[in-house]
């Protein structure tokens, strides 16, 4: 009898926990500031209880906005300069923890924060794009974006979540991508080796 | 090692190996296919990453993005673009280790993939060339994966295979081990017949041959088994009442008289019958015949708890009794009742008791006595007896010396001799004359405690018995013959006659395994055990439990003072003795057909005979002719010489 009430009440407990709280665990709050500062330990804190905890229940814009401000803060560093690779896919939790990344590590963070929020993955897309800087020179570049409808027939049905940008703002207005590569799925689709690879740090939770 | 064994370590290998194969071809192909189709992806897709990268030649930023939107959603090693100007060189590495594959399975593989290259052209416009190469990674996952499952499909099909084969080889070679039971029993001179006859035809030959054989030797068994049953009663027992003649009561005397037993001698009734032609004349001569053979009943019946009695006709109306272990008080009372049950017949028989009666002369020997001191004062116990009017019966007693020692002396000696061990282990040997080679000692101890403390094994014996400390007295010699190295005895065999009494103890029995399993790989030279032939006869089943014993540790075993007297011989077919040690005097009394007929019994279970007591080269010679050529006794000395 005693088993059937502990199993009850561990049951119960999963169903009541808010579901960020799978993201953000608090063991990983003490490995990020092991690891890093408590600044680093703050920022998870802030992303658990105020970011994701405020929006639960808000539009899908204003998600969509919070979010890519809240991300934007965080400072840009190449690759090269914070984990010594030409190019690496870091996990959400060491760009947060790290409080640093490209372009490419804030396409993830949105990605994930945005799917914990609710948001369908299969509506966010990783993509390459051509950005013109302001002094006019074409820079490769990864935005995320969000269909908002399922099969976009104008650039207006799409948001740009990007880091050179405080707005969510719809592909047309966004004059300063020039060209689009290539639109990729996240984990909905087919995975390539960087994706099953970044799935993978995600699930240990590498900071 | 067995044949299941050797079969099963045989195919087991083939088994291993041939799994090992197609494990092997199939890892190989799967490899070889597996690279192939990678290189055969990769081309496919540089065709269209070369047309994406031609359009994107002009703009650096555009050509890179290209390759690293390429590179990020497929299965890339490396992407390098080499522009013909060397101005926009780009290259997307990924040399990380192969997660989820062991270092040494990845160096064990090995796997080189070729890279392919493509011209990236604009146009008329060659603007470079882009090399791709696939991501090994899947190969080398893919490839452990399906080494680990074919490691588990090997394991599985070795296990399942020696299982199989196992049970199948069990079931196979089933007859096989019954073929080997039998042949071990045959060697053992045991009559085993195979009743399941084997399905495969070479083994059911077999087991129709050692069946066969098997019967034939039995057979064999069986008729020298009558005949010497035959011959026994022609040459020593009386025809009318089934009792032993005088014959064969004269033969056995000398043994019977040195019986060890616990009454130190015996008794020897002389019963002499008066008023035999009244009893023929009232009678007749079949009533009378019947009668006699009832009066045989009579002197089994009333001394059947002593085994080693011998009960002969010696002439028409004279019998004797010769009971060893009967002391002069239980004699009495047997006479009486003797007396007593024969008033009974004649009165059954309406005869007068005063015409026809039975006088009774009792002799209490000590085993000291000769033949004739014996007979003789049975004789003279005989004659007092009919010349006494008061009575038929008259006891005459051998006195012990007055300086013989008590039973408390006795008890003394033997204890002290127990604990401090004073027993000194004498040998001496039995040879065969043909080749006069040692064939085996025979050991015996006296006990050695000193000035005044010297006995021989015939002094000391027969009051360890009635103390009860002839078990003890027989470990204490076995062990310290087990224990202490004794020259003489290196690489032969080493024969210790039991004393009934010590078989009959059942703690003997356990001390004597414990002894064995301690010591008996210890051993330099071979250990056998005897017992005396009546003693085997009456307790089979005790000795059968002795024999097995000795059997299990290889030790050899036999009858001594073999006399013939069973009316069956089975009990060797029982106890499978691989020798029977008799006296000389009675193996040179057979009859040529009795000889046979023992022979034919000795030959058919593999049984030696030993002659005993052998005194001349006459005898030795009488012997040799009958084909026994192992001998004990003193001739030993002349053959040594």
């Amino acid at each position: 009898m005693k088993f059937i009430a502990y199993a009850f009440s561990i049951f119960f407990i999963l169903n009541i926990m808010p579901l960020h709280a799978k993201l953000i665990t608090e063991p990983l709050l003490k490995k990020a500031e092991k690891k890093y500062t408590i600044k680093s330990k703050n920022r998870f804190l802030d992303l658990r209880d105020n970011l994701i905890k405020n929006l639960k229940n808000e539009n899908v814009m204003k998600q969509l906005n919070k979010v890519n401000t809240w991300v934007n803060y965080i400072r840009y560093r190449s690759d090269k300069k914070v984990y010594g690779l030409s190019d690496y896919w870091a996990t959400m939790y060491e760009f947060i923890g790290k409080g640093m990344g490209d372009c490419e590590d804030y396409t993830i963070a949105k990605y994930y924060i945005l799917k914990e929020l609710g948001i369908s993955p299969k509506r966010l897309k990783f993509t390459y794009v051509i950005y013109k800087s302001r002094k006019g020179k074409n820079i490769s570049h990864m935005v995320l974006s969000y269909l908002k409808v399922p099969k976009p027939k104008k650039q207006s049905d799409i948001l740009i979540l990007d880091n050179n940008n405080r707005l969510a703002l719809p592909a047309s207005k966004r004059k300063d991508i020039v060209k689009v590569i290539k639109m990729i799925n996240g984990d909905t689709g087919a995975k390539s080796k960087k994706w099953k690879k970044l799935e993978a740090g995600m699930k240990q939770k590498k900071l | 090692m067995t044949l299941f064994k050797q079969i099963g370590l045989v195919v087991s290998f083939i088994i291993i190996v041939m799994l090992g194969a197609i494990m092997i071809i199939n890892y190989k192909s799967a490899k070889q296919d597996m690279i192939q189709s990678l290189y055969e992806t990769t081309a496919n897709n540089i065709s269209t990453l070369s047309n994406n990268l031609a359009d994107a030649s002009e703009d650096y930023a555009l050509l890179v993005t290209t390759i690293d939107a390429e590179f990020d959603s497929g299965y890339y090693q490396k992407i390098e673009y080499i522009s013909n100007d060397a101005k926009s060189d780009y290259v997307q590495v990924d040399n990380d280790l192969v997660e989820g594959v062991p270092l040494w399975f990845v160096r064990f593989t090995d796997i080189k993939l070729q890279s392919v290259s493509s011209d990236v052209s604009s146009g008329w416009n060659m603007a470079g060339v882009v090399h791709v190469t696939g991501d090994v990674g899947i190969v080398y996952k893919a490839l452990y994966k399906m080494f680990i499952n074919l490691l588990y499909v090997f394991v599985v099909s070795v296990v399942s295979a020696q299982i199989v084969l196992s049970v199948l080889l069990h079931f196979v070679l089933k007859p096989l081990y019954r073929v080997q039971r039998q042949a071990e029993a045959i060697l053992k001179n045991e009559f085993l017949i195979q009743e399941k006859i084997p399905f495969t035809t070479e083994f059911r030959d077999v087991v129709y041959g050692m069946n066969a054989m098997v019967k034939k030797v039995e057979e064999i068994f069986n008729k020298g088994n009558e005949a010497a049953q035959r011959n026994k009663e022609l040459l020593y027992n009386d025809p009318t009442t089934k009792l032993f003649n005088r014959r064969y009561l004269m033969l056995k005397l000398s043994d019977l008289i040195k019986l060890e037993n616990k009454a130190n001698g015996g008794t020897i009734i002389f019963i002499a019958l008066s008023g035999a032609e009244v009893l023929n004349q009232q009678l007749g001569r079949k009533k009378a015949d019947d009668m006699f053979f009832e009066l045989g009943d009579i002197f089994n019946d009333v001394c059947r708890k002593y085994d080693s009695k011998v009960i002969a006709r010696v002439n028409g109306t004279e019998f004797t009794l010769m009971i060893p272990d009967c002391d002069a008080g239980d004699a009495k009372e047997m006479a009486l009742r003797i007396s007593s049950r024969f008033e009974e017949l004649i009165a059954f028989n309406k005869l007068d008791a005063k015409e026809v009666f039975i006088v009774l002369g009792l002799y209490r020997y000590k085993p000291t006595v000769t033949i004739s001191e014996l007979l003789t004062r049975a004789d003279n116990a005989l004659s007092q007896a009919k010349v006494d009017d008061n009575t038929n019966i008259c006891l005459y007693e051998e006195k012990d010396d007055e300086n013989a020692m008590g039973k408390e002396q006795w008890r003394e000696i033997i204890e002290d001799s127990i604990s401090n061990n004073y027993f000194s282990l004498r040998f001496w040997p039995t040879l065969n004359a043909k080749t006069k080679s040692l064939d085996h000692n025979v050991m015996t101890f006296t006990i050695d405690g000193g000035e005044n403390k010297r006995f021989f094994y015939g002094d000391f014996i027969a009051p360890a018995i009635n103390l009860g400390l002839v078990s003890r007295m027989y470990i204490v010699t076995l062990h310290d013959l087990i224990t202490t190295r004794h020259e003489e005895l290196d690489g032969s065999v080493c024969s210790i006659r039991l004393s009934n009494d010590f078989i009959k103890d059942s703690d003997a029995f356990d001390e004597l395994r414990t002894l064995f399993k301690k010591y008996a790989k210890t051993l330099n030279f071979k250990l056998s055990f005897e017992v005396t032939d009546s003693f085997a006869i009456n307790n089979t089943i005790v000795v059968k439990s002795f024999v097995t014993l000795f059997a299990k540790y290889d030790f050899g075993f036999g009858v001594n003072s073999f006399t013939g007297e069973s009316n069956d011989f089975t009990y060797l077919k029982e106890l499978n003795p691989k020798f029977i040690k008799a006296d000389c005097a009675f193996l040179l009394d057979q009859s040529k057909d009795s000889m046979s007929a023992l022979q034919v019994i000795t030959d058919s279970l593999g049984i030696e005979i030993v002659a005993t007591f052998v005194k001349t080269t006459d005898e030795l010679e009488q012997l040799q002719a009958m084909h026994i050529n192992s001998i004990q006794g003193p001739v030993t000395d002349l053959i040594n010489k």
